[in-house]
């Protein structure tokens, strides 16, 4: 017979110690496993609260993007060169966080200003103003969504390994200990039953 | 004819190739570009525009008007040879080789890829020979090529003080032209227009310097060239919106503030301050012209209405480019 999370059965008490250690370690890392998945959706859960400003950064990012087109069109595109000339463009710091062993990314923005200069035209700075408010607002949302697809990645994962675990290896360690102890039992009744007829020879019975 | 009437009177001819400005908003109502093609070739634009699809193209357009405006200028120019005109037409254009020495500055001071060299007018600079000056590899050199001036003067100390302050740079560069160019004018009978100038000129510099959270300390020197009511005014306030309260105070700016003060309370960001600088100037001259219609200022006030000419076409095209509704192109257009 054999078990396949389990590979080749030795029908020894040795191994059946081991093969109990082996299933006890599994029981303690499903547990373990689905410690981290509850924390995860926990993780995740609060996450969601944050994906919903998406709907009205959405908002923000259209009327920036109308504000842009109206700067084009009241200041022209060399005015646009200009201002694209004295923005300091979006630089952004990424670190990592540790969510239960997940590593989840953090942006920070560092430097961002896309209008510095008073010569510009005023619906160009009101553009610039626009946009860098909704990119501002836009980054903890970044953030969010940026961890929340880690999380989620991670999180079916771990899902998969504790079913994995617990419907497929550790049935199947169960199993294997259960074969291994009816052999055992089976080898010492025979053996028992080896010695008894031993006895009942050399007693000349 | 003395040269001041002649020149009113040529004035009175240029002045009809001008676009009516009620025809120019009009076109911002036309549902299709093949319409709007038609009814601008039938303009002198039209010289410049060969198909349809060169009204889809933003620099084409704004190089178009450009065109129109500096065939006006040059025209305009040539007429008012030797009379005090030509110089207030030159000291008043200035203000785009202002704007290209900046740029030109800005890009060898921050070197960034695609930066825009163009001039606004595709003819030669007013203030100074631009051709060199955007071959410049470095700012000294820039400096070498300027006049003796307080242009000069103003960049050379900014580029000896080792600092690399953009705002300092950009509005010291808007006080030493506006400086030049008020102590010229008040010498000569354009002084009242010129004084006019410099307060919108100014003031747009205030404003926009306290958009972009410039400190008081940068653009405090603009307010020399205010008028003495709205100096104090604006000398309390801080921020935008105060300014904008002061102004609606003032008789001088009082419709442009209110008109302001509207797109700052709708859209948050007073999209529109240029516009409205640009629109309370040209009705000032304009009313002024036509207060003293064989002055100096009405042939003056022509070149006023050409640039406005050429910024409503351009408005008109690039808002339907840009996918604006008619209506509101229709709005940006309106005069005071």
């Amino acid at each position: 017979m054999s078990f396949r999370s389990v590979g080749r059965i030795l029908p020894t008490k040795g191994f059946l110690i081991r093969l109990r250690e082996r299933a006890a370690l599994l029981q303690m890392g499903v547990e373990a496993l689905k410690m981290k998945r509850d924390q995860l959706i926990r993780e995740s859960q609060e996450l969601l609260k944050q994906l919903h400003a998406r709907k009205d950064i959405d908002k923000k990012l259209e009327e920036a993007f109308s504000m842009v087109k109206m700067a084009y069109a009241v200041a022209g595109p060399q005015e646009m060169r200009k201002a694209a000339l004295l923005a300091t463009p979006l630089r952004i710091e990424v670190r990592t966080k540790s969510v239960v062993g997940v590593e989840t990314p953090e942006i920070t923005t560092s430097e961002f200003k896309l209008a510095v200069s008073p010569s510009l035209n005023s619906a160009v700075m009101a553009a610039a103003a626009k946009l860098s408010e909704a990119i501002r607002e836009m980054m903890p949302l970044v953030n969010a969504e940026a961890r929340f697809e880690r999380i989620a990645e991670a999180l079916a994962q771990t899902m998969r390994k504790v079913n994995a675990l617990e419907k497929i290896v550790i049935p199947d360690y169960t199993a294997a200990i259960k074969y291994v102890e009816e052999l055992l039992e089976e080898e010492d009744l025979e053996e028992f039953l080896t010695i008894k007829k031993y006895r009942q020879i050399k007693r000349g019975e | 004819m003395s040269k001041e009437r002649y020149l009113v009177v040529r004035t009175h001819g240029l002045m009809t190739h001008l676009l009516n400005p009620d025809r120019i908003r009009s076109w911002a109502m036309i549902p299709d570009w093949e319409s709007l093609f038609k009814e601008i070739s039938s303009t002198e634009y039209g010289v410049f525009l060969e198909k349809v699809d060169d009204l889809r193209s933003a620099d084409k357009v704004t190089d178009v008007t450009l065109r129109v405006l500096g065939r006006r200028v040059r025209t305009f120019l040539e007429i008012s040879k030797g009379d005090v005109v030509e110089e207030a037409t030159v000291r008043y254009l200035a203000k785009y080789d202002v704007e290209n020495l900046k740029r030109k500055i800005f890009s060898l001071l921050i070197r960034k890829e695609g930066v825009s060299e163009e001039r606004f007018l595709p003819i030669s600079g007013f203030m100074v020979s631009m051709d060199p000056i955007l071959r410049a590899s470095d700012v000294s050199q820039i400096c070498d090529l300027l006049p003796q001036g307080k242009l000069r003067d103003f960049i050379s100390a900014w580029l000896s003080s080792g600092q690399m302050n953009i705002p300092l740079l950009d509005i010291g560069i808007d006080r030493a032209y506006l400086a030049e160019t008020i102590a010229w004018a008040e010498m000569t009978k354009m002084r009242e227009v010129f004084r006019i100038y410099a307060e919108n000129y100014a003031l747009g510099v205030i404003l926009r310097s306290q958009l972009t959270g410039i400190g008081s300390e940068f653009y405090s020197p603009m307010l020399e060239f205010l008028s003495q009511n709205v100096r104090k005014a604006l000398s309390e306030s801080s921020t935008f919106e105060e300014s904008i309260k002061a102004l609606l105070s003032t008789e001088a700016h009082k419709s442009m503030a209110s008109e302001l003060m509207e797109v700052y309370e709708k859209y948050g960001v007073p999209w529109t301050l240029d516009l409205s600088l640009f629109k309370e100037l040209y009705s000032k001259i304009r009313s002024l012209a036509r207060m003293k219609p064989l002055s100096s200022i009405f042939p003056f006030s022509y070149i006023v209405a050409a640039e406005w000419e050429s910024w409503a076409v351009r408005t008109v095209v690039l808002g339907k480019l840009s996918g604006i509704e008619s209506e509101k192109i229709y709005d940006m257009l309106s005069l005071y």
